[in-house]
Parts: structure tokens; C-alpha cells; sequence
């Protein structure tokens, strides 16, 4: 046979490379992207009477209850110089950000099984395009929080405590809670096409998770009041780095030791890449499983 | 040459794993994955293939065994096989939504898959808002879509529900959006799993032009699933026949459908009349066994609507005198046993047959030219008698297997619903 020069445009082959994230296929499909999170976004509040208002209500309602039930208990004013409102509210967006992400790039498989199922695209569009609608979702709720901080700023309830030396970490912290959102997701939802517990873990998992971040105590109080086994558990977990270090940002006299920041930040870089490899290998044959 | 293929399909293989994956598969994974880390020889555990899975346990099956083929620019090849011959599993693999096993698939050119129409509709979403999800979806970029945008709305007939939330349509308004968006895709190669069999008659016909159109005129390669033999016939050039998961054969599409049709054959139900239990007379002359022929004597198991066949009846004769005025008829109903049909040679010969003193056995062959069934199965029931005696009487003695063929040289029939029966007929349009 005479050898010809063979001219591809595709090979479709049983293994792929062991790190092949196809960044130019993906840039192929970039209005895909742009399309998921308009979906994600308007389909989230169609035949809603508030509409977008629903993404301000969640974490305010959640500020109100914690304001009620933890701040006299814990002294947050006191203790930490922060009106509890201020606190509560930090903590809640960005624990709604990081929720939401891991919670529905952790569905990727099982919730678009039907569309895998039938057609091929990156897969990767998915989390990608649920955390820029969740990161819409995010910049409507910071902005209130900006609101609230500036109204407690200009009603002279609170001197400004802005640490403006530092705000280049907001969008550092931003990032990192992403990648971390999405690291974590990416190894759920893998392991979910085979193992269904993870789904049902999940749930509460997040639940549970956000008892162990300084959501509604502060690492501080912890460290003070709580026995030393807990302590850990605050120290190892990321979020405590991102939550704790955007209060930094807003609140000069808040504490925080920034190696939590980096550790924060590294281990976020580590699991995202774990995720990538584990997903990327999960892709091509999830639907036998699924 | 490589440069006229589009696609070229090497050895390719496709393992599933049979069974429930619950707690004896994480134990299977935790034992091979010991294995492999203390690095024991993974032979005495389980027969690793190349590509580290588990084989030789019976959980294991080949739904695609060593598949080659290829395919040339401009060609539209009809796949076809039975359930389960591994056509849907070729063309997943083809559309890259699940991997191979083992080998290569080699395609040049943009592929595009259609093996469901309207893939990924939000239901909140309006029609416009849907068009482009799912055409970017199908790879379509956002220009493009706006580009076609007219054209695709002109083609679904949604008018003016374009800005209607989809979850208000009908199930068929979806469809033609669907198929719609689909069809304005303009890839080099187009794989399409039967979608043709939704919608309504006049949107079928819509398709079937669109798909001719598109490999036709503009030289597009299209590979096409189907069931359907009248559709496949119509529209394709060229035929790969599926069996187990192999390739049978591969070829023009006029060599291989009736292939298609006989590898029904031997899994049907037996041909021997002898041991019919359930039948009535006196046993003098008795049904032997039958074989449904085609005009050249050919055994085949499955018809063609418009074909030429036989229907051959062996028949067992015990007398010792001559028997006249023998009667014999066939009467073919529908499954629930409706009559759709009689005959008996009393009627189309005008007499009964004479049986000569001596025969043992005989045959008796009915010939159809051109039968007018529309696909489905059809029951006969048989009866042999003289003017006194019933000799032999079996209902419901065997099925006739029809697909649907090119009755009206048109690639279409009308639905088994709506007639078991074809007219032969053509209709004109005359201007007096």
C-alpha cells in the first residue's frame, strides 16, 4: 500500500491524553456559554412577581434570622467591633456563592444526563457557565452588602473601617472561592455518575459544612469560647480564609492570621486541578454509567 | 485516497458492563485498584484487555465487536440491523457522546448529530430564546443562528409563537422547532437516528426532502438509522448491516436490505405446521409445513410491501383412494383476526384440485405479484376440505412479516394505523 499522507480534521479514540482540556474547543463554544448562564439566569426568576429581587431576600431573610438568634448570643458587636447585620451579611453572600457553585457543578452529570445523552459538546461548558450565572446572582448580592456597609457608614452607626490598602484581594478572594466551589463540584459530580450517595450527601453535606465556617461565628469567638477539638476543624477548612479574609478587607479591626489566606488559596488551586483531571477522565464515558 | 472519506471507522470495539453498579462495583474497583498498586499479576484476578477493564466475567458484554468501515464525502449510508444489533451504540460512538473501548474513529469534517430532535429546551424559555440554546448546542455559533433565524422559523411553522414559552406548545410544535433548528445546521457530515418518525405526515415529507436536499445538492456525507426500509431505501446509496454487535455486511443499499430482512430468519417461530396442536379435521390431508418465498425461490422471512411472493404449503396426504373436489383456502386477518383477506382455489382456479391415489405428499404454492401490505403482521389460517369432509383446518398457523417497501416508488407509505392494506393505485392531477 502506498503510504498517504492522512489529514484528520478528528480522531476519535478510546483514551485520551491524561490532561487534554481542550481550551481552543472550548473557546468554540463560548456563545454556549453565554447562552447557559442567560438561561440559568432568566429561568431563575421567569414567572416570578420580584424577579432578580429573589437573589436580595434569600440572604437578607437569613441575615435577619441569625442577627435574632446569634448575635446577642455570641456578642458579634462586642466581641469583634462589627454590627451584627454587617457580620451576618458577609458571611451569608458568600457562603451563598460558594453553596450554589459546588452545589450544581456537583449535579453536572446527573442533571444533564438527558442532553450528555444525546449530544456532544465540552462538557466543561456546564460549571463553567454555572459559576458565571451564580457570579451574577453574587455581584447583586455584594452589591447590597456595599449598600448596607455605606447606609451603617453615612447614618454614623459605624466609623468606616474600609482597609483600602487591601481591597486588591477582593477579587483574588473571588476567585479562589470559585476555583474551590468548582474543584469540589467537578470531584462530586465525577464520583456521583457512579456512587448516587454522594448526591444525597451533598445536600446536607453543604449544610453541615457551613457550621464549620465562620458563616455565623467568627474564627475568633471560636478559638476564645469553643473547646480546642473544634478548632481544627475552622483552621483546616478554605473557607474559613475566604470568609474571614473579605471581613479583613471591610473591617480594619477585625483579626486574621493571612497564612489562613494562602492556605485558603493554594489548597482552592489544588482541588481545582484534582476536579479538571478527575472530570476530564469522567467525561467520555459517564453516560454508560450515569 | 484519504482526501474522499469522511469517515473511517478501525477496529472499533464498545464494552458495557451488565448489571446494577452499586456496592459490588465500588468493591470490584477497590480490588482492582489494590491490584494494580501492589502490582500483583492482574491475570490471576481477572482478564485485563488493553484497556484495563474487566473481561471474561460474564457481567461484562461487547455491544460493538471490531467495526470497520468508511465512509466517502457526499455518501449517505443507511444503517440498519435489528434492536440490539449495536446501531444506536455506532452511532453514540460516532457523535462522541460516549468513548470507545478499543480502536479509532478517523472523520474529516464537522460532525453533527441528530438522535433526538430539540435537545436541551428549557421549558421556560420562549421559542426564539430555545432556537439559539439548542443550536449552540448543536455547535451552531451565535451568528450563524441569527443569520438562519428566519429560515429555521419559516421551516418549523411556530410563527407567531415564537415568543411563547416552550412549555405552552404542543408536543408537535416542539418537534418541528426542534427538527427545524437541526436541519439549518450546516455540517459536513450529518448523523440522523430516525427522527424522521416523529411528527405529522406533511412534516415527514418536509424532512425527508430537507435530508435528500442536503446530501443531494449540497454534498454533504449523512448517516442515517432507521427502521424504516422505505425511508432507507428512498434516501440512502449505500447500507452497513448490523448483527451482534458486528458488521454483516456492507454494500448497495438494494444488496443489503434483503439481508436485513432474512436476519430474521431462524429466531422466529418454526415453519413446521405438523406439530400445531391447536387445529380440527380429520387428519387425511394435513399441513406440513410452509415457506414464504420470493419470486426467484428464495426462502425469506420478512416481506416487502410490493413484492413478489410465494406462499408454499407442504401438505402430508394418507389415503388410499383418490381424493377430488379438494378445497383449499387461505384467509389472512390482522393480529386481533379481522379479515383482510380470502382466497381458495375454488375462487381463483374456478376448481377444486384432484389428489391421485398414491401421493404421500404434495405442495401447493399461492402466488402474490405485487402484495398490497402495508408494514405490519399479518395471521393466516389455513383450510383443507372436500365437500364433506373438513381434512385439516389450523388458525392462526403462521405470520407474515412485512416491512415497509417502496410500494408507491415514492419512499413513503401510508401510517399501519390508518390501513393494513395498500391500494395500488396512482393519483393524477388532469386538468378536464
Amino acid at each position: 500500500m502506498v503510504s498517504q499522507k492522512e489529514n484528520w480534521t478528528e480522531i476519535i479514540e478510546s483514551r485520551r491524553k491524561f490532561f487534554s482540556i481542550e481550551i481552543k474547543e472550548l473557546l468554540k463554544y463560548k456563545d454556549l456559554i453565554f447562552l447557559f448562564v442567560s438561561r440559568d439566569f432568566v429561568a431563575f426568576y421567569k414567572q416570578t412577581i420580584i424577579g432578580p429581587f429573589w437573589y436580595l431576600l434569600q440572604p437578607l431573610l437569613q441575615t435577619a434570622v441569625y442577627s435574632v438568634m446569634f448575635g446577642s448570643m455570641f456578642d458579634i458587636d462586642k466581641e469583634t467591633g462589627v454590627p451584627s447585620i454587617l457580620f451576618f451579611l458577609s458571611g451569608t453572600v458568600l457562603w451563598w456563592y460558594f453553596s450554589q457553585s459546588l452545589i450544581k457543578t456537583a449535579n453536572t452529570f446527573t442533571a444533564n444526563a438527558h442532553i450528555f445523552g444525546k449530544v456532544y459538546f465540552p462538557r466543561l461548558t456546564v460549571p463553567i457557565s454555572i459559576l458565571l450565572s451564580n457570579l451574577i446572582g453574587f455581584t447583586i448580592q455584594f452589591l447590597m452588602f456595599v449598600g448596607f456597609y455605606i447606609y451603617y457608614v453615612l447614618t454614623g452607626k459605624m466609623d468606616s473601617t474600609l482597609a483600602v490598602g487591601k481591597l486588591w484581594m477582593i477579587p483574588l478572594l473571588i476567585v479562589t472561592m470559585a476555583l474551590l466551589g468548582l474543584g469540589l463540584g467537578l470531584i462530586i459530580s465525577s464520583l456521583t455518575t457512579k456512587y448516587k450517595d454522594f448526591k444525597q450527601f451533598i445536600g446536607f453535606g453543604v449544610q453541615l459544612l457551613m457550621f464549620a465556617s465562620p458563616v455565623i461565628v467568627p474564627l475568633s469567638i471560636v478559638q476564645n469560647r469553643f473547646p480546642a477539638w473544634t478548632h481544627p476543624i475552622l483552621e483546616y477548612n478554605p473557607m474559613t480564609g475566604i470568609i474571614e479574609g473579605f471581613r479583613v478587607i471591610f473591617f480594619r479591626q477585625y483579626t486574621l492570621d493571612f497564612y489562613n489566606i494562602i492556605y485558603s488559596c493554594v489548597l482552592s488551586v489544588i482541588l481545582f486541578v484534582i476536579g479538571l483531571l478527575i472530570f476530564n477522565k469522567t467525561e467520555q464515558n459517564f453516560i454508560d454509567t450515569v | 485516497m484519504s482526501n474522499d472519506i469522511a469517515i473511517k471507522v478501525e477496529g472499533l470495539y464498545k464494552q458495557y458492563r451488565l448489571g446494577t453498579i452499586g456496592a459490588d462495583t465500588l468493591k470490584d474497583d477497590i480490588k482492582l485498584g489494590l491490584a494494580k498498586l501492589f502490582g500483583k499479576n492482574l491475570n490471576d484476578l481477572y482478564k485485563i484487555d488493553g484497556n484495563d477493564r474487566m473481561v471474561g466475567e460474564s457481567e461484562y458484554v461487547w455491544a460493538l465487536e471490531n467495526i470497520n468501515f468508511e465512509v466517502k464525502k457526499g455518501e449517505i449510508l443507511g444503517i440498519i440491523g435489528k434492536n440490539g444489533a449495536g446501531k444506536s451504540t455506532l452511532l453514540k460512538l460516532l457523535s462522541k457522546v460516549t468513548g470507545p473501548t478499543k480502536g479509532q474513529i478517523k472523520v474529516n469534517g464537522r460532525i453533527a448529530s441528530l438522535l433526538e430532535v430539540g435537545t436541551g429546551f428549557h421549558p421556560e424559555l420562549t421559542g426564539r430564546e430555545n432556537i439559539f440554546l439548542n443550536g449552540a448546542i448543536l455547535g451552531m455559533s451565535k451568528s450563524e443562528i441569527k443569520d438562519k433565524l428566519d429560515e429555521i422559523v419559516g421551516f418549523s411553522g411556530i410563527g407567531k409563537y415564537l415568543d411563547t414559552p416552550v412549555k405552552r406548545y404542543s408536543s408537535g410544535m416542539k418537534v418541528r422547532l426542534g427538527f427545524a433548528v437541526a436541519a439549518h445546521l450546516e455540517p459536513e457530515i450529518l448523523i440522523v437516528d430516525e427522527v424522521l418518525a416523529v411528527g405529522d405526515a406533511e412534516f415527514q415529507k418536509k424532512c425527508i426532502g430537507k435530508m435528500n436536499d442536503v446530501s443531494k445538492n449540497q454534498g454533504r456525507t449523512v448517516l442515517f438509522v432507521s427502521h424504516n426500509m422505505a425511508s432507507v431505501m428512498e434516501l440512502c446509496d449505500r447500507g452497513l448491516l448490523l448483527k451482534n454487535g458486528t458488521v454483516e455486511s456492507i454494500g448497495e443499499i438494494k444488496d443489503i436490505i434483503p439481508q436485513y430482512l432474512n436476519a430474521f430468519r431462524a429466531e422466529k417461530f418454526t415453519n413446521n405446521l405438523s406439530e400445531v396442536k391447536n387445529r380440527f379435521g380429520s387428519g387425511t390431508l394435513k399441513f406440513h409445513y410452509f415457506e414464504l418465498l420470493d419470486e426467484n425461490n428464495n426462502v425469506i422471512d420478512s416481506v416487502l410491501s410490493g413484492q413478489n411472493i410465494k406462499l408454499k404449503f407442504h401438505i402430508k396426504c394418507d389415503s388410499e383412494e383418490t381424493l377430488d373436489n379438494v378445497h383449499f383456502s387461505l384467509k389472512i386477518t390482522e393480529k386481533n383476526g379481522n379479515t383482510l383477506m380470502h382466497c381458495s382455489n375454488s375462487v381463483t382456479n374456478g376448481k377444486e384440485f384432484v389428489i391421485e391415489k398414491g401421493t404421500t405428499d404434495f405442495f401447493i404454492t399461492v402466488h402474490v405479484s405485487r402484495n398490497s401490505f402495508n408494514t405490519g403482521v399479518f395471521p393466516f389460517h389455513l383450510f383443507l376440505s372436500n365437500l364433506r369432509t373438513v381434512y385439516d383446518e389450523i388458525e392462526f398457523a403462521g405470520e407474515i412479516n412485512v416491512e415497509g417497501g417502496n410500494f408507491y416508488n415514492s419512499g413513503k407509505l401510508p401510517k399501519p394505523e390508518v390501513t393494513p392494506l395498500l391500494l395500488d393505485a396512482k393519483i393524477t392531477l388532469d386538468d378536464n
